[in-house]
């Protein structure tokens, strides 16, 4: 298990280091830069763009040097002092961004994820064990269009009836009078009061999705002669369920959770920018738009980092659970 | 409770219910804020009156009173200038307090400008119509806007509570405009033919800028939104200059224009009415607050602002911003992106709910599309066909503009040409507006067939110079789909006349960087700039910078390479341009100029244009007071509204 988890971390090397050079080169791939953004911004409100101020800008951000020269910069700074770089659009350290709008996206990230499971486990072991009962069809239905109701849709559609039937004000994860206020229990409600509503847009397609997976794994255990034997021994059936089938089909929870630490970062993005949220979702996008080089990349280097690691834990966690997955490595 | 507080295994029921209940009383006393249920904002500012409490006014705000009484700022005398400017109230003196809600869209921080930031030398009046005193006291024009003296006032002080005075004026000029490494390139405003600009210090309160040359429009480049420089303290920015400081590292530079960033970093002192509080790049909401030593007074001589506090959430859609409006969260905006046509019916609904009425404003833009068809195209064959007079009234005649307006604009504005709007001072005339606007298959095919392509294939397709059907792609920025809403039907029209329209869209960038390439055939943008700041930015008159038809021979305006010199009815408007709207600071020599620079504009045609936009508008809530009403406006970014319509004066009542 050891040589296991530790011949993983040292593929891990190279493959963040590659991470960081497609990231670079992706975001350096599209036309002009964040001054030729600048510049069509600029024009566009009506203030004339001239030479020298073009030239001062593309000093001042030092956007005329060589694209490795840029990278170097970059990455040496983030590998030796953790520093992420300026980020030219909001004129600050991208570390500060950051450090702003983490906590915020973590904890919409995990308590969406709890309400996902809180939802999915027992229904989707329920609709398995009472295959074609009614709840099963009514979870399931509620679950498929859940799915196929794209997120950004239920975001506005739930936006707008707490605008027009509730007075909410909408966006955001607090009211006007908390958002600057300190930290008390009144600001605590107050966010939970808000936090509902991206948890539930959020929630409903994984939500879906989850069920499914255990629902179809654990039909096909509970087919298994194993099952029918155990059942046949005048075990209860609780108990055949959970003990076996139920942690095999459970597979697909622990494979995905090299996927839950990206998404803390990245979030939903579009979820987020509908509803005007201050996680890093939409950090990330406006900053892919207007070509803000360091705090695009930072970003993405981060989330791919956190992904990687994420596929560590969850190897690690799937070789614990499934001895299968272990035996490949001797 | 016993001492089983500490191990956690053994605690009762009853010990459980005891600590609750010390828990709930604990969040009774006062002091003790962790388990309150109001907002906590006792070291920040309290956000507006209590509702039931009177209406304060005085000499000064509650707030600041209650700060002079604690020691901690002096008596509003010692804060004020000796002479304070004096804000005449609109409708009447108001009274102190509250906080204007506003929003912004995404991190654009315009509106920011356009409200809180907008404090310089000079100003614009209210109405647009002539360059008034701020900062200075008063101010003077020497040898025809060669030398400007401003006059500063004594005891005014930046918002630490320092003197502000000429030297924080020259420490600009030397330590920054003069610092090769902080301003590697002058701006163009503030050189005349690559020559800097002298600044001088009379006496601690009397500035001359001296420039070579005349340049009699410096005082409107500095009134407008974003102006080339601004006013920054010297007392706190010496430390972070590598002339005063020379520990400071090879970056210091950068470092320093982070220090200047007014926005972003909250300790730099400014002279401003509110002040922020967090930095912009929090990215979901910016608070302002009023700044102690604000240098303005309304005739009472009460200390502006009337207004607490200025928030502003950030919103990256328009969809919740527009929510948010309609539900009444909103005091006072107006921008462009969100006050569209589009927009009206939503916000206009929401009015009796949302306590909000939408008060006109005008546009001072001249055309929703500007069609520029490039003249310096790198194609000969092209270059002659453009360039060719005739062929562009062909096209011209050949767009039906009564059904892009009925379909694409929703029925708003009439037909015009990229001509200046009937309402400026400076041409009376309609008659460079409505030239060729009227729809005549007819007449596009006879103008065409008289520059020369009367030729047409089988399909009916009229030939170039090259035997080959002409062909016209339009590059259009993806982020105007009414543009290229409109195009669709000038492509149908354009067909009928024998010339195939196609349809190119692009990222704003790639646009721009195709046509800094100078690789395009026409491109389209909106024609702003149509009203007095025409005097300042004249590039829909000839090309200069920003505009779009033309790119070399605006290079060869503004410098620049490649570039190509203009046809000699360009150079003609180029050189009366700088003789007599740069070169005098004689208004009536200056609109005389313009006018003949109009009509030169208006004989060549370099550009056309399909409609003259309907008014917009500015949503206003009814308990924000003194705001201008309907048509006082404008939608301008040369004339920043509504900071010149001195929003220090404006107040809030009855919430």
């Amino acid at each position: 298990m050891l040589t296991f988890v530790l011949r993983r971390v040292l593929y891990m090397v190279p493959t963040v280091f590659l991470i960081s050079v497609v990231t670079f080169a992706i975001i350096s791939l599209p036309p002009g830069d964040y001054l030729t953004t600048l510049v069509a911004q600029m024009r566009a409100q009506g203030v004339q763009v001239d030479a020298g101020q073009l030239a001062t800008l593309e000093q001042r951000y030092g956007l005329g040097q060589p694209l490795y020269v840029q990278y170097l910069k970059w990455i040496s700074a983030i590998g030796l002092h953790l520093d992420f770089g300026q980020s030219f659009q909001y004129n600050r350290p991208v570390a500060d961004l950051l450090a702003q709008r983490l906590p915020l996206t973590i904890v919409m990230a995990l308590t969406t994820l709890v309400f996902t499971w809180v939802i999915a486990f027992p229904v989707g072991l329920y609709s398995a064990v009472r295959q074609y009962s009614l709840g099963d069809y009514l979870f399931t239905t509620i679950g498929f269009l859940g799915l196929a109701v794209p997120n950004f849709l239920i975001a506005l559609v739930l936006m707008y009836l707490g605008y027009r039937f509730f007075g909410l004000s909408v966006g955001g994860l607090f009211s006007p009078t908390f958002a600057d206020a300190r930290w008390n229990l009144g600001k605590v409600v107050d966010l939970l009061g808000h936090l509902w509503v991206p948890v539930v847009v959020l929630g409903t397609a994984g939500t879906a999705g989850l069920i499914r997976i255990l629902r179809n794994n654990l039909l096909d255990e509970l087919r298994k002669p194993y099952v029918v034997a155990a059942r046949a021994r005048g075990i209860r059936e609780r108990k055949i369920v959970v003990k076996y089938p139920l942690r095999i089909a459970m597979n697909p929870f622990v494979s995905t959770i090299g996927w839950i630490l990206p998404l803390l970062v990245s979030g939903e993005v579009i979820v987020a920018q509908v509803l005007s949220l201050p996680t890093t979702g939409p950090l990330l996008l406006s900053a892919l738009l207007s070509q803000d080089m360091y705090l695009a990349g930072s970003l993405i280097l981060i989330v791919s980092v956190l992904t990687v690691i994420g596929t560590l834990l969850s190897d690690i966690a799937l070789a614990w659970l499934d001895p299968r997955v272990r035996l490949g490595d001797r | 409770m016993t001492g089983n507080l500490g191990s956690r295994r053994d605690i009762s029921r009853k010990d459980f219910l005891a600590l609750g209940g010390v828990l709930a009383g604990a969040s009774l006393l006062p002091g003790c804020s962790a388990f309150s249920m109001d907002p906590d904002t006792a070291d920040r500012s309290r956000s507006g009156r209590k509702a039931g409490a009177a209406p304060a006014k005085g000499k000064e705000a509650p707030m600041l009173a209650a700060r002079v009484k604690a020691g901690s700022l002096p008596p509003v005398d010692k804060r004020l200038p000796a002479n304070p400017r004096v804000i005449q109230p609109l409708e009447r003196a108001g009274v102190y307090g509250g906080t204007w809600r506003t929003v912004e869209a995404s991190t654009d921080p315009s509106w920011l400008w356009m409200t809180v930031c907008h404090d310089h030398l000079i100003s614009w009046d209210p109405t647009w119509s002539k360059i008034i005193p701020n900062v200075a006291e008063s101010y003077e024009i020497r040898g025809d806007g060669r030398e400007y003296v401003f006059k500063l006032r004594a005891g005014m002080k930046w918002s630490d509570g320092q003197l502000f005075t000429a030297d924080d004026l020259l420490f600009w000029y030397e330590k920054i405009y003069l610092n090769k490494e902080i301003t590697p390139v002058l701006p163009s405003t503030l050189q005349i033919n690559g020559k800097p600009l002298v600044v001088e210090k009379q006496d601690d309160h009397t500035v001359t800028f001296r420039f070579p040359e005349p340049n009699a429009v410096f005082l409107q480049n500095l009134a407008i939104h974003g102006p080339p420089f601004r006013l920054l303290p010297r007392h706190y920015l010496e430390q972070f200059h590598k002339d005063s400081n020379p520990g400071l590292g090879d970056d210091w530079a950068q470092k320093f224009l982070e220090k200047i960033d007014e926005l972003n970093n909250v300790d730099l002192p400014v002279i401003t009415g509110w002040v922020p509080k967090n930095p912009h790049g929090d990215g979901d909401r910016q608070v302002w607050e009023r700044n102690p030593y604000y240098f303005k007074v309304d005739p009472d001589g009460s200390q502006l602002p009337y207004i607490d506090k200025v928030v502003f959430t950030f919103f990256q859609e328009q969809g919740p911003l527009i929510l948010q409006a309609a539900n009444g969260d909103v005091d006072l905006y107006m921008r462009a992106e969100v006050t569209t046509p589009k927009n009206r019916p939503v916000l206009a609904r929401g009015q009796k709910n949302g306590g909000y009425k939408l008060v006109k404003v005008k546009d001072p833009t001249h055309n929703t599309i500007g069609i520029c068809l490039n003249l310096t195209h790198e194609d000969p064959d092209k270059r002659k066909m453009f360039q060719n007079k005739d062929f562009r009234i062909g096209l011209s005649h050949a767009i039906n503009r009564p059904q892009i307006i009925d379909l694409v604009f929703l029925g708003q504005g009439v037909p015009w040409q990229t001509a200046p709007r009937p309402e400026v001072p400076f041409y009376k005339s309609d008659d460079m507006g409505k030239q060729y606007t009227e729809y005549d298959l007819g007449l596009a095919r006879q103008h065409l067939e008289k520059a020369g392509y009367a030729r047409t294939d089988a399909r009916g397709r009229r030939l170039g110079a090259d035997g080959r059907p002409i062909v016209i792609s339009v590059l259009i920025q993806s982020r105007y789909p009414v543009m290229i809403d409109a195009m669709e039907f000038v492509k149908g029209t354009w067909a009928k006349v024998g010339v195939e329209l196609r349809i190119d869209t692009a990222s704003p960038e790639l646009v721009g960087t195709r046509m800094d390439a100078n690789k395009y055939d026409c491109t389209l943008d909106v024609g702003e700039i149509g009203y007095v700041d025409m005097l300042t930015d004249p590039r829909w008159l000839f090309a200069t910078g920003g505009s779009s038809y033309a790119p070399l021979w605006s290079r060869w305006y503004e410098g620049g390479a490649p570039k190509e010199e203009p046809p000699e009815a360009m150079r003609r408007q180029a050189a009366i341009y700088r003789q007599k709207v740069v070169g005098t600071s004689d208004v009536d020599t200056q609109y005389a100029g313009i006018r003949e620079i109009i009509e030169i504009a208006r004989d060549e045609f370099w550009t056309m244009g399909i409609s003259r936009p309907a008014s917009s508008y500015a949503i206003v809530s009814d308990r924000i007071h003194n705001v201008p009403g309907d048509d006082k406006m404008w939608l301008a970014f040369k004339c920043p509204y509504p900071a010149v319509t001195n929003i220090s004066q404006y107040y809030l009542e009855g919430e």
